[in-house]
């Protein structure tokens, strides 16, 4: 485990297996390098040099009082991939969720940097899609609340992780601007993502209330190709065995254009 | 017991302490029975980071991503002590003369 200097804070990251780079991020309030770790990054790092990191205020990471922007965020990815020494030729880039934006937005900025990119549910635009389910949290009775009905990762735990979790997101929520950063994410523009050039997969869940941002990003998205999957928003914890399927064929099979080899729910992007 | 199995499991001990490194868990008793999620209420991440830490100790002698491989943080997190103390202590096993 390494720690990484960013503006206001520090990073948890790690580096597993050798060959072609691949970095993942995570999602928002209970994901953690630990979302990747077993069930995609150690798979992936037969064949892959797999970088893992705690965003900022998540994992073991700090919890810097602001800087939960894209824009921050994607600095923040920045100073990951220069500490792994990523920076030499393009790399893959996965996401989920909040995760998904972040590795959205470092695309549309450095796309030269990137050989692939995987949105995992992204949730685009934040501030309608996420920044409700956060605006009515005031307290930290009503966060316990929020915990229980929206993180499906609480679901299950016991009494010292319930708490640590809620210690964590109790700094995040009321001693952060993660709140009203996420209330102001617009979605990306639309002449930029028409004109990123990268071969994109977006994964996204059948049940998931984000299904019509992917339906959208297909759309809009030059090179993308949309796997729809059995589940809901929590796809790396509702549908992993897919999901790594899914990222492996995409990332193993190819430099190729054409995706069709990737999940038999595939569809590909209409030219 | 054999001495190297038990060398690994004071090794397992030592590096759950540190990394949850707090009061409670000083004089908390850990032995093989103990669960990493029952027992212990480990977050996830936690069990991550002591993963890490053993595979940093020893090296290229073992490849703990590769028995970690494909199973779900739920499973882990499901293990007790002695299930990755006999993991660690077969593949580091010293050679029989």
């Amino acid at each position: 485990m390494e720690n990484i200097p960013v503006a206001g804070g520090e990073l948890s990251s790690m580096s597993l297996g050798q060959g072609p780079a691949v970095v993942m991020l995570h999602g928002l309030a209970t994901g953690n390098m630990a979302t990747w770790y077993s069930s995609f990054a150690s798979p992936l790092a037969a064949n892959h040099r797999v970088v893992l990191y705690d965003q900022r205020g998540h994992g073991g990471s700090s919890v810097p009082a602001s800087g939960y922007d894209l824009d921050t965020q994607a600095d923040d990815l920045e100073a990951v991939i220069a500490h792994h020494g990523l920076d030499a030729e393009p790399f893959d880039l996965v996401g989920h969720s909040m995760g998904a934006l972040v590795a959205l937005h470092f695309a549309l900025r450095h796309p030269q940097q990137l050989r692939r990119l995987v949105l995992v549910d992204a949730p685009m635009p934040a501030c309608e899609y996420v920044a409700p389910s956060l605006k009515g949290v005031h307290s930290r009775e009503a966060l316990a609340a929020y915990a229980e009905k929206e993180l499906s990762a609480v679901m299950g735990h016991g009494g010292r992780r319930r708490e640590k979790l809620l210690n964590r997101l109790n700094a995040l929520f009321f001693e952060s601007t993660l709140v009203q950063d996420v209330l102001a994410m617009q979605s990306e523009p639309e002449a930029g993502l028409a004109a990123l050039a990268l071969p994109v997969l977006l994964v996204y869940g059948r049940q998931s209330p984000c299904l019509a941002v992917g339906k959208h990003l297909l759309r809009v998205l030059p090179r993308a190709t949309l796997a729809q999957l059995d589940c809901g928003h929590y796809i790396p914890e509702e549908a992993p065995k897919a999901l790594l399927a899914a990222l492996e064929a995409f990332l193993i099979s190819s430099q190729l254009h054409s995706s069709a080899a990737i999940a038999p729910t595939a569809e590909a992007a209409l030219p | 017991m054999s001495s190297h199995q038990e060398h690994t499991l004071a090794l397992v001990i030592d590096h759950i302490r540190s990394t949850v490194n707090e009061d409670w868990i000083a004089d908390f008793e850990i032995d093989r029975e103990t669960r990493f999620n029952d027992d212990l209420e480990l977050e996830s991440i936690e069990f991550v980071k002591i993963a890490e830490a053993l595979q940093k100790h020893y090296g290229t002698r073992l490849a703990i991503i590769d028995w970690l491989s494909g199973k779900s943080i739920h499973e882990l997190i499901g293990l007790s002590v002695g299930d990755l103390v006999d993991y660690i202590a077969a593949a580091t096993e010293p050679a029989q003369a």
